[in-house]
């Protein structure tokens, strides 16, 4: 079930290039905590490194330390692969996979690691696709591929995808950016009901849905085109947009920024 | 173990959800180790491969060598290993390869880019496709068809051709005094057409990934068609049209067949283009070998080294033409968050998103020229710069031709800069886009109309003699002069050798490119890269040379349907490759994301979300290299012994198989009418099979496409 996430003293790279730094914060379980800053200033990198997603990309290496319920997600013996099983993630563009079906996408992450019964695979896709709110749209076409739905449906999609796993946390990279205003309530709607279940982070760049749909707000930002981003600051989502503590914020969040 | 593993605990929000079976082990890692290990097994096994090749060729050459009382790169003079003493040079063959490279490669290369430009950019769109798929199916033509073509329809015709051209540039000495067919000219012109599709097919493939939005920014910017063209199609595509040229170029240097059946081949220092006579490194490895003795044999193996070493520095030189171009693009993509390192085109499309304004898309669509790329294309950057200026100064509306032509992009306008003045564009700047249209137009048909004339003359003359007997029998017992018998016996050995070779071909090929896309960094990758575009390169006849001198000459083996399995396999496993490896890169990243954030190892991420995805593209490279060794008939003329008979067996030791091309070979100096016939008729049939496989093939990319919009 829904963890906290401690984060001390964490640094982020692409080669040689940092692109966060000295990031620390906490966020709490069952509780939606949105991200904003400009383009470039490490939000979403940020996020990547909660899941050890960053590490994907070649020569991109993290330092600090990131823990999810006292367990380090850095430390030695901790297996990538687990971490990701138990912080799951949505992507700014919907990706499901092309050559699956929509059930055999929701599936996919049981089916990979290994689960083959039918009644449970099943279940698990029902359940799922009921907690994504896709399952009255999708349930008489499962077997059709997960790519005919449209862009919203495709994003709902994906976020079952990614809960079929039970995660303890959710990871979202702008879910709503390549979607229409429709689309985009439909997901926040949802983001509001799976906070009861799991710890949710949300990048966004749209201040209005940072404040919709987020408990606490952390505002990212950087000093100049090639410097590190840094957290400026992060708290109760209302706080933030009515009376942040620094200039920077109140700056960003009127508009007046740069 | 860490408190995140066992999920098993960890009470579920839902009935079955997750609950069993995320269990956190090293079993995971295993998994990733074991298949790790396993692709790059396969790397490094074909950097072996490689270096076999070039070993075994020296080894083999050594004796002929240093018995040699000529010097080998230089002596022009008579091709006599045999005589004693022995003396042999290169120096003629190696001019005379060259000559005909060069001809070839000035003939095709502007024109496959012509009629590239022409279906991807002027071709109404369902033409187009039916257009591309056409060049497709003709680059898939064996080179022993395009010989019979040319010794039996084009020579004859050579002369009448040879004759005016001298009339005209008779005072130039390399063009003096033509009236004959089989010249260096010829074979010049047989390659050119030879190479023609292949170039185009592959430049065709790079307009048509010309990024979507750089193609609207151009034209945002009122640009017309052919000023689009430079903007943003021929920069983007300019070092994928290079390598397609080089790579056209190495397959005219290798050609060994075709030349080998035109070419009246002698001994003699070509410099006189229209006149009989010269010959190539490649035709005189097939024409000698059967009349080598050792130290033959060893000359002939050393001649083949040097071939090796001509198209291995092509390819060496084609690579650091582009590869400035590929380490500007690689460090573009380093400030974005997705893929580094991966190269190739897919860093193209990286570049295009990273884009956001029209100014910037200019830089990025010059910065590879700025990096020094060597490609004749290049010069289109002063264009963009000057279609760049005409924004400025000339604020115009100008109405876009393709509009007309039912393509997606909207007609273009630029909104006045000042005012709004509305204005066509400028009578020249019309005239050289009609221009430019007119001529990839006819650049189209100039190169349709050889290619119609071989499938004519193979379907009008092979098909009467094409019937169930000939499908059913040998050529056992049958003379020239009979009617009768057919080619049972090589269509055995053609699908056996071929099959065997992708057996042995396909899981090596799809682990390297594995490899290559989802681990490869570094040296090992970079090597593998290299050597993989070396072995394209690799003239068949050199694979054949490799297996002769591996494999029969030195385990002794026998020379039979296996033995012709493995170079076959040697020429298939840079194809399969290649086409794996692309298909691999073009697997958007974010499927690979979206199944590691499932918390799925890499190789199951690999194994059951990338290739699956992958897999009618690989199905589809597969097959097309299948059909692609099929028609290849050098190298098997070294390797298998042919026989007319029956031989089912590829494995057996003591006799051989033929194939379809080595039947055609075998046959086609043949006077009489009824082994003529069957010649043309083994050619249709060969054809046919290839054709076939080239269309299922297709049709099997297009059917499993996965309909993502």
């Amino acid at each position: 079930m829904a963890k906290r996430i401690d984060v001390a003293g964490l640094s982020a790279y692409y080669g040689p290039t940092r692109a966060i730094e000295d990031i620390s914060m906490t966020i709490e379980p069952r509780t939606v905590t949105a991200f904003i800053g400009p383009s470039g200033c490490g939000k979403s990198t940020f996020l990547r490194t909660l899941n050890r997603m960053h590490e994907v990309i070649p020569g991109a290496r993290v330092e600090g330390k990131v823990t999810l319920d006292d367990v380090d997600l850095y430390g030695n013996g901790v297996d990538p692969v687990a971490v990701r099983r138990s912080i799951g993630m949505v992507f700014q563009r919907p990706n499901p996979f092309p050559t699956m079906s929509i059930y055999d996408n929701v599936a996919a992450g049981l089916r990979l690691a290994g689960v083959k019964k039918k009644s449970e695979l099943d279940n698990v896709v029902e359940s799922s696709l009921k907690g994504a709110n896709l399952w009255k749209e999708v349930e008489n076409r499962l077997k059709k591929p997960g790519s005919g739905l449209s862009g919203g449906q495709q994003q709902r999609l994906c976020i079952a995808r990614a809960i079929a796993v039970s995660p303890d946390v959710l990871l979202m990279d702008e879910p709503c950016s390549a979607l229409d205003p429709i689309s985009t309530t439909a997901i926040e709607d949802l983001i509001s009901q799976l906070k009861s279940e799991f710890t949710i982070v949300i990048v966004t760049h749209n201040m209005q849905q940072a404040a919709r749909v987020s408990d606490r707000t952390a505002f990212f930002n950087i000093s100049g085109t090639g410097t590190p981003g840094r957290l400026i600051e992060i708290d109760e989502t209302s706080r933030i947009f009515a009376n942040p503590t620094e200039k920077a914020t109140e700056d960003y969040i009127t508009g007046r920024f740069g | 173990m860490s408190g995140i593993t066992p999920t098993a605990t960890r009470p579920t929000p839902r009935p079955g959800g997750g609950g069993s079976a995320i269990a956190l082990n090293s079993g995971t890692r295993r998994g990733d180790a074991v298949f790790s290990g396993a692709v790059r097994g396969a790397a490094i096994l074909l950097l072996i491969l490689m270096g076999a090749i070039a070993a075994f060729l020296v080894y083999r050459a050594q004796d002929a060598l240093s018995a040699n009382t000529a010097n080998v790169l230089t002596y022009t003079g008579t091709w006599a290993p045999d005589d004693s003493p022995p003396k042999f040079g290169i120096g003629a063959l190696a001019w005379g390869t060259l000559v005909t490279s060069l001809i070839a490669i000035i003939l095709a290369a502007p024109v496959a880019v012509g009629v590239a430009l022409f279906i991807t950019q002027y071709a109404p769109r369902k033409l187009a496709q039916v257009l591309g798929y056409i060049v497709d199916l003709l680059a898939a033509v064996p080179s022993i068809i395009y010989g019979l073509w040319g010794i039996l329809f084009l020579v004859p015709h050579m002369q009448g051709a040879s004759q005016v051209i001298s009339d005209v540039l008779g005072w130039l000495p390399p063009f003096e005094s033509g009236v004959f067919g089989r010249s260096v000219f010829t074979a010049g012109v047989i390659l050119a057409i030879m190479i023609l599709p292949i170039i185009a097919a592959i430049s065709r493939e790079i307009f048509l990934q010309t990024p979507r939005d750089q193609v609207e920014a151009a034209y945002a910017l009122g640009a017309t068609r052919w000023e689009m063209i430079r903007l943003a199609v021929l920069p983007y595509g300019r070092s994928g049209v290079g390598s397609a040229i080089v790579l056209g170029f190495g397959r005219a240097l290798g050609e060994t067949i075709a030349v080998a059946m035109v070419l009246s081949t002698s001994s003699i220092f070509v410099t006189k283009l229209l006149q009989p006579g010269g010959n190539t490194i490649a035709a005189n490895i097939a024409l000698q070998f059967g009349s080598a003795f050792t130290t033959g044999q060893g000359a002939l193996i050393a001649s083949g080294l040097v071939l090796f070493v001509v198209t291995f520095l092509v390819n060496w030189l084609a690579r650091r033409i582009t590869k400035h171009g590929g380490e500007a693009k690689e460090r573009r993509g380093l400030g974005g968050l997705f893929r580094i390192g991966r190269g190739g085109e897919s860093m193209h499309m990286e570049s295009s998103y990273d884009a956001p304004a029209p100014s910037e898309a200019t830089g990025s669509a010059g910065g590879p020229v700025a990096a020094g790329l060597g490609s004749p294309l290049s010069g289109t950057v002063p264009a963009s710069r000057g279609a760049f200026e005409a924004k400025d100064s000339a604020p115009e509306v100008v109405a876009d031709e393709a509009a007309g032509r039912g393509r997606s992009h909207r007609a273009p306008r630029v909104a006045g800069l000042e005012g709004g003045v509305l204005a066509a564009p400028s009578g020249s700047r019309r005239l050289r886009s009609g221009l430019a249209g007119g001529l990839s137009v006819a650049t189209f048909a100039l190169a349709v109309i050889p290619l119609a004339s071989i499938l004519w003359l193979v379907v009008s003359r092979g098909s009467h003699a094409l019937n169930l007997d000939f499908l059913t029998h040998s050529l056992r017992n049958i003379s020239e002069s009979d009617p009768g018998g057919g080619v049972y016996h090589a269509i055995i050995g053609t699908v056996e050798q071929a099959l065997l070779a992708a057996l042995m071909a396909v899981p090596i090929g799809l682990l390297v490119a594995v490899y290559l896309v989802e681990y490869g960094r570094g040296m090992l990758a970079r090597a593998v890269t290299f050597f993989v575009d070396v072995m394209m390169g690799l003239p068949s006849i050199v694979a054949g040379l490799f297996i002769l001198s591996l494999w029969i000459i030195g385990l002794h083996q026998m020379a039979n349907g296996f033995a012709g399995a493995l170079a076959l396999m040697i020429l298939m496993l840079p194809i399969v490759i290649r086409s794996s490896e692309e298909m691999l890169k073009l697997v958007p990243d974010s499927l690979r994301e979206a199944s590691y954030a499932l918390g799925v190892p890499k190789w199951r991420t690999i194994t059951k979300i990338v290739i699956p995805t992958a897999l009618p593209g690989i199905v589809t490279g597969v097959m097309l290299g299948v059909a692609r060794v099929m028609g290849e008939t050098a190298p098997i003329l070294l390797v298998v012994q042919y026989v007319s008979f029956i031989n089912g067996n590829p494995f057996d030791g003591s006799q051989g198989q033929a194939t379809l091309p080595t039947v055609i070979y075998s046959t086609f100096t043949s006077p009489e009418h009824a082994s003529n016939d069957r010649t043309w008729s083994a050619a249709l049939l060969l054809i046919l099979i290839i054709m076939l496989l080239n269309i299922v093939a297709r049709l099997i990319a297009w059917w499993r496409r996965p309909n993502n919009t």
